[in-house]
């Protein structure tokens, strides 16, 4: 019989692997509508989770689109990956030994895709607010960036406990 | 004895943040009844909307010329007003969704707030040298439940709002509303929270398996 710990793991296993589904699929909409776009410009912008602003920003340069896009794929092929490797840990999880360097390591390796994530979003919001000032075009909040620092923060936090934890228990078993 | 120096000034800042947060809850309020916002009008005017409005930040594609016909009016239910940067939305405070709005706010700020005490709590009881404790699972959970609940209110939100304003929706198309005070938008609020319940399970399994080697020696 499975206990609760095992369901929720189970079921926030299967949520992540969602998430990686859903955010492959943006990414890959994403890839794909920028390869369309040289051919038909018109059918690119209509592309799941793409935004139309985007193909404005193409007419007005195509340097500005191609980094603005090589951003926005960036972003969520991070998000996905996020979502991979959560899935992976859970996965590879084992509940005989989970207090491991292992575990906490990787714990600590999830707060630093969500810093990575961060930065690309700050580099995404400055590259967009000096493009509004180039042009009349406002792509503004196309990046949020705000929450993944903080998410960062908090699983860094988490995965110190972990650590600190992890020796803990190493000190225990040298004393005993 | 390792060198913990990371962990306490991670220690440190946790209990930093802890206290800045409960400082800016408070000023917060007290700009929330006090401040004075004032909105200039066609007329060269200020329109003083000192409690009389409540704000949220709105992200929508208007077209340029556009101007909102309710916002001519004296005292509109709700009026929008474009800004370089994003949108504000203007509602009546008497509007029951205005009331909605302040409620939500408050919540999502009083989580913000537990999870910020939580995370201390966990940090301090590292002083005694025992870590693995089901308090400290129970915390973890309880930040990971506070972060799926301030996603829910964050959806709420979204919903009552686009609801209320659907007339102004039915024109432009999608309108996307941020809360005030929860940095979250939900979906990153619930992919937080379910990542911090599933820690919280692992974290409870170390617990029962430490209980289990402390009962055979």
């Amino acid at each position: 019989m499975k206990t609760q710990t095992q369901t929720i793991l189970v079921v926030v296993k299967y949520l992540a692997l969602i998430g990686a589904i859903g955010f492959s699929i943006e990414c890959g909409s994403q890839i794909i509508s920028v390869i369309v776009s040289y051919f038909k410009p018109e059918v690119a912008s209509k592309f799941y989770k793409i935004s139309p602003k985007l193909y404005e920003l193409r007419s007005f340069d195509i340097r500005y689109f191609g980094f603005a896009m090589a951003l926005t794929i960036w972003f969520s092929a991070t998000k996905a990956y996020i979502w991979y490797y959560i899935f992976d840990f859970l996965n590879k999880l084992s509940l005989k030994n989970p207090f491991t360097v292992e575990i906490a390591t990787k714990v600590q390796k999830i707060s630093y895709f969500l810093f990575e994530l961060w930065v690309v979003a700050v580099i995404g919001n400055e590259f967009i607010g000096f493009v509004s000032k180039e042009s009349s075009i406002d792509l503004v909040n196309h990046f949020n960036h705000e929450e993944y620092f903080f998410m960062a923060g908090i699983v860094y936090i988490i995965s110190q406990i972990f650590k600190r934890g992890v020796e803990i228990q190493e000190e225990n078993e040298l004393t005993v | 004895m390792k060198n913990y120096s990371i962990f306490n000034i991670t220690k440190a800042l946790v209990n930093i943040h802890f206290f800045l947060s409960v400082i800016s809850f408070l000023v917060l309020l007290f700009f929330s009844f006090f401040k004075e916002e004032e909105i200039p009008q066609k007329d060269g005017k200020l329109l003083n909307l000192q409690g009389k409005y409540v704000s949220v930040n709105a992200d929508w594609d208007v077209v340029k010329d556009f101007t909102f016909k309710n916002s001519d009016k004296i005292s509109p239910a709700y009026y929008l007003e474009k800004r370089k940067e994003t949108g504000m939305l203007y509602i009546r405070s008497n509007e029951r969704v205005a009331i909605m709005i302040i409620i939500q706010n408050l919540l999502t700020f009083a989580l913000y707030i537990l999870i910020a005490y939580f995370l201390k709590e966990i940090f301090n009881s590292a002083n005694e040298e025992k870590i693995f404790t089901i308090k400290n699972a129970h915390r973890i959970r309880n930040i990971g439940l506070a972060l799926i609940f301030g996603g829910f209110l964050n959806l709420l939100h979204g919903f009552f709002l686009s609801d209320y304003v659907r007339e102004i929706i039915m024109e432009f198309g999608k309108m996307k509303f941020q809360t005030s005070f929860f940095v979250f938008g939900p979906q990153n609020s619930f992919f937080l929270g379910f990542l911090l319940l599933a820690l919280s399970q692992v974290f409870k399994r170390g617990v029962e398996i430490q209980e289990e080697n402390e009962l055979t020696v």
